[in-house]
């Protein structure tokens, strides 16, 4: 028999000021092609020393990291799993200009140490005097996806686990920059509703504490997770929800991962067009596009399900939300390459 | 759970060897691949000495089968996917090998960083300048991206990037899928190349040596780095089963253990590495005295060798088995090492070899236990052990075990 698996409990770095465990908050309609993350006063969760150092996408994995474990009331992890598409960007670029201009000459070493691409995972055990195993899948946008999907593979084997599983990425100015050249993002007065080629730049670290035991802090059941590489993406939606005996009209919620860019938005709303009774909830409005933005996505469907109530202004269309989210569908795609779905259910 | 998990193709290309033939015939003969820089244009042409694979880009993609001005990582690891494949086809009856759910698993730490290392040089000067096409296979993601694209894996296609036990862990992740039984077959292991990047960043912790380096011996210096990429065909037990196949051997046991010490260093006492190797030996059911060789993750700087050298005589006790690294042939290949020595154990298996420990004049005289410093040949090689340990206190180790034992 599948075993049942938990979130219980969330960390999560945004552009929003979002607590998953609140009943109350206020997303922001952003203005702007570019999305940072609110960061928190890191100087209560790590040494001042530590903290000069580490580069934001290190202070906030870890932040959401010990966020997540706090919500869930645990205080290590045994396993630590985690997906970031970019690495730590801002120590990569310092050390590879300096070694530019300085033409390979009195480079020092930290930007470099902390420029490899599991520092995150690294750190928080380092931080927590975690021993247990610990992985770091890099592969673009399905790269948090990959660590959930190792998570739900642990839970399977071991009922005992509490894992520690998320995403984490960040944009940097330069890769901002190079993005843009590629025609990934808007322009610069444009914003979600501009019907123009081209998402807004986002990041974000969101961080889960799941296990198979329900606590008194469980947000949802995390029922199961699909992974499709440029294959007929609604064609395996419904597949999955077969494997999972849902009917298309029992998704009553799917965060969808349109991303504000006319190149791809109408594809991506008729890979889910069969789900005729789910209200649509198009995250990226508040997060931005990024790699391991599905996480965010996963983080505000454990809320809507936790509180079994989708505040009015996340709804897309016209549909009411006078209803009890209990079989929540998070369908993503980054570049139309990447598909995934994700379901999440109510206890 | 509790199914075996078989290997049943082996592809390599390191300084040391093109292909496993070459490679093997490379640990026999005591070569390596030490040299200065050729192709990597850098800085310390004359002064850092690296294991790089003697052919150009265009000439790796002709080889490759892939089109030119891709990252060097990427022909490395198709070159390497192809040869694992060929011998795992071989095997099966026509036709059956397109009905297989095949994954792909692939460790890297660089990506395709050797262009974007050409890109940025223009791009911080003026940031419209420098060609997109350099850098848009920067990401770790995207070299296991081409690859897969090239073979057709569409099923479970992941990236570890975990520093140098990455390919270590493709191998875990791939055996922990085909255990639960998501697909027939994973394509596991890794592909790093040589970057200025990276060799400018090991300079910086002067960790490097400046000589061949001399892993476990006392007056080693540091590493030498290298570049190549090795692959595992990994199949479950009902594939073998089904097709009768004769695997090379049996992934027996594995672990990740996290050290918790330093971001770089290692503990003095090897705290994660002997965690990972004494749950890996827990996991394959052996005791310590039924491992026959290890392949250690030897780097040859002062802090590794020293750590996992305490680690292994805590663990082995009395009983320390053959213990050697291959680094001193094809230099720390990074995130393709635990690929490459993958294939180096399930060749020692068949056999029956342990390769030598080159360079060593003076061993280390805080070890338990003595370095092979032989080519072994006279005994039979059962259970290997082969470990990766990396950034982030990263630390894994492998057994592999002969797919029949002998009675």
């Amino acid at each position: 028999m599948k075993k049942k698996m938990y979130i219980n409990g969330i960390g999560s770095i945004s552009a929003q000021l979002f607590d998953p465990r609140a009943v109350n908050y206020e997303l922001i309609l952003p203005d702007t092609n570019r999305l940072h993350v609110v960061e928190p006063d890191y100087k209560e969760m790590m040494p001042p020393m530590l903290l000069r150092r580490m580069s934001k996408v290190v202070k906030s994995g870890i932040a959401a990291a010990k966020n997540a474990l706090k919500d869930a009331g645990i205080e290590k992890p045994d396993i630590i799993t985690t997906g970031t598409a970019y690495g730590c960007l801002a120590d990569t670029e310092n050390f590879l200009q300096k070694m530019i201009t300085q033409e390979e000459t009195l480079l020092t070493p930290t930007a470099f140490i902390q420029s490899t691409h599991n520092t995150v995972s690294g750190q928080i055990a380092l931080l927590l005097n975690c021993h247990g195993h610990n992985f770091t899948y890099v592969q673009r946008g399905h790269s948090f996806e990959s660590s959930l999907q190792e998570s739900m593979l642990w839970l399977t084997e071991n009922d005992q686990l509490n894992i520690l599983s998320g995403g984490i990425d960040e944009i940097t100015q330069h890769s901002f920059e190079i993005i843009s050249r590629f025609g990934t993002y808007k322009k610069e007065q444009e914003h979600y509703a501009t019907p123009s080629a081209g998402c807004m730049a986002g990041e974000g670290a969101n961080l889960f504490v799941l296990n198979t035991h329900k606590t008194d802090r469980t947000y949802a059941e995390l029922a199961d997770l699909k992974m499709c590489y440029r294959d007929e993406a609604a064609d395996s939606l419904d597949q999955f929800l077969a494997q999972n005996n849902l009917t298309a009209e029992e998704i009553d919620t799917c965060l969808v991962g349109s991303n504000g860019d006319v190149r791809y938005d109408e594809t991506i709303l008729k890979n889910i067009q069969i789900l005729s009774n789910a209200r649509l909830i198009d995250f990226k409005k508040w997060s931005g596009e990024f790699p391991t933005s599905g996480a965010f996505a996963m983080a505000l469907a454990a809320n809507l399900i936790l509180h079994k109530h989708a505040p009015k202004p996340l709804i897309m269309h016209e549909k009411t939300n006078d209803y009890e989210p209990r079989n929540v569908l998070i369908y993503n795609h980054y570049k139309n390459q990447y598909h995934s779905f994700i379901l999440l259910r109510s206890l | 759970m509790n199914d075996k998990v078989w290997i049943c193709g082996l592809g390599a290309i390191s300084s040391i060897g093109m292909n496993v033939h070459e490679n093997f015939d490379s640990l026999l003969n005591g070569k390596c691949g030490d040299q200065y820089p050729v192709h990597l244009k850098t800085r310390h042409q004359e002064t850092l000495r690296v294991c790089e694979i003697n052919k150009t880009n265009d000439e790796l993609s002709t080889i490759a089968e892939m089109k030119t001005q891709l990252p060097r990582a990427v022909y490395f690891s198709a070159i390497a996917v192809n040869e694992a494949l060929q011998q795992f086809k071989m095997q099966l009856p026509e036709g059956a090998y397109d009905t297989l759910k095949v994954g792909f698993l692939s460790g890297n730490t660089i990506g395709g960083m050797d262009l974007s290392e050409q890109f940025y040089a223009d791009f911080i000067s003026d940031p419209s300048a420098g060609r997109l096409h350099d850098v848009v296979h920067h990401e770790c993601g995207a070299i296991t991206e081409l690859v897969a694209k090239k073979f057709q894996f569409n099923d479970y296609v992941s990236t570890l990037s975990t520093a140098c036990s990455s390919s270590a862990n493709a191998i875990i992740q791939g055996s922990r899928l085909l255990k639960h039984h998501k697909a027939d077959v994973i394509v596991a292991g890794g592909t790093d190349a040589l970057c200025r990047f990276t060799l400018n960043g090991f300079n910086t912790l002067m960790i490097l040596d400046s000589e061949p380096c001399k892993p476990f011996d006392d007056n080693r210096k540091g590493l030498n780095l290298g570049e190549g990429a090795g692959y595992v065909v990994l199949v479950s037990d009902h594939i073998k089963n089904k097709y009768n196949l004769t695997p090379v051997a049996e992934v027996s046991g594995y672990a990740n253990a996290n050290d918790a010490f330093h971001q770089t260093a290692s503990s003095a006492e090897g705290k994660g590495n002997f965690m990972a190797m004494q749950q890996a030996l827990d996991m394959s059911g052996l005791h310590t005295a039924d491992i026959s060789y290890i392949n250690a993750h030897g780097t040859g700087t002062a802090n590794n060798d020293s750590s996992e050298g305490m680690a292994i005589g805590r663990l082995f006790q009395q009983q320390a088995p053959l213990v050697g690294s291959t680094k001193a042939n094809t230099g720390h290949t990074l995130g393709a090492c635990g690929g490459i020595e993958a294939v180096y154990c399930c060749l020692a298996l068949t056999n029956n070899v342990a390769y030598p420990s080159l360079r060593i004049t003076t061993p280390m005289k805080e070890l338990a236990f003595s370095i092979n410093q032989q080519l072994i040949t006279d005994r039979q090689i059962n259970h290997v052990m082969s470990n990766s340990f990396g950034f982030g206190g990263n630390c894994t180790s492998l057994i592999f075990s002969k797919s029949k034992l002998p009675s």
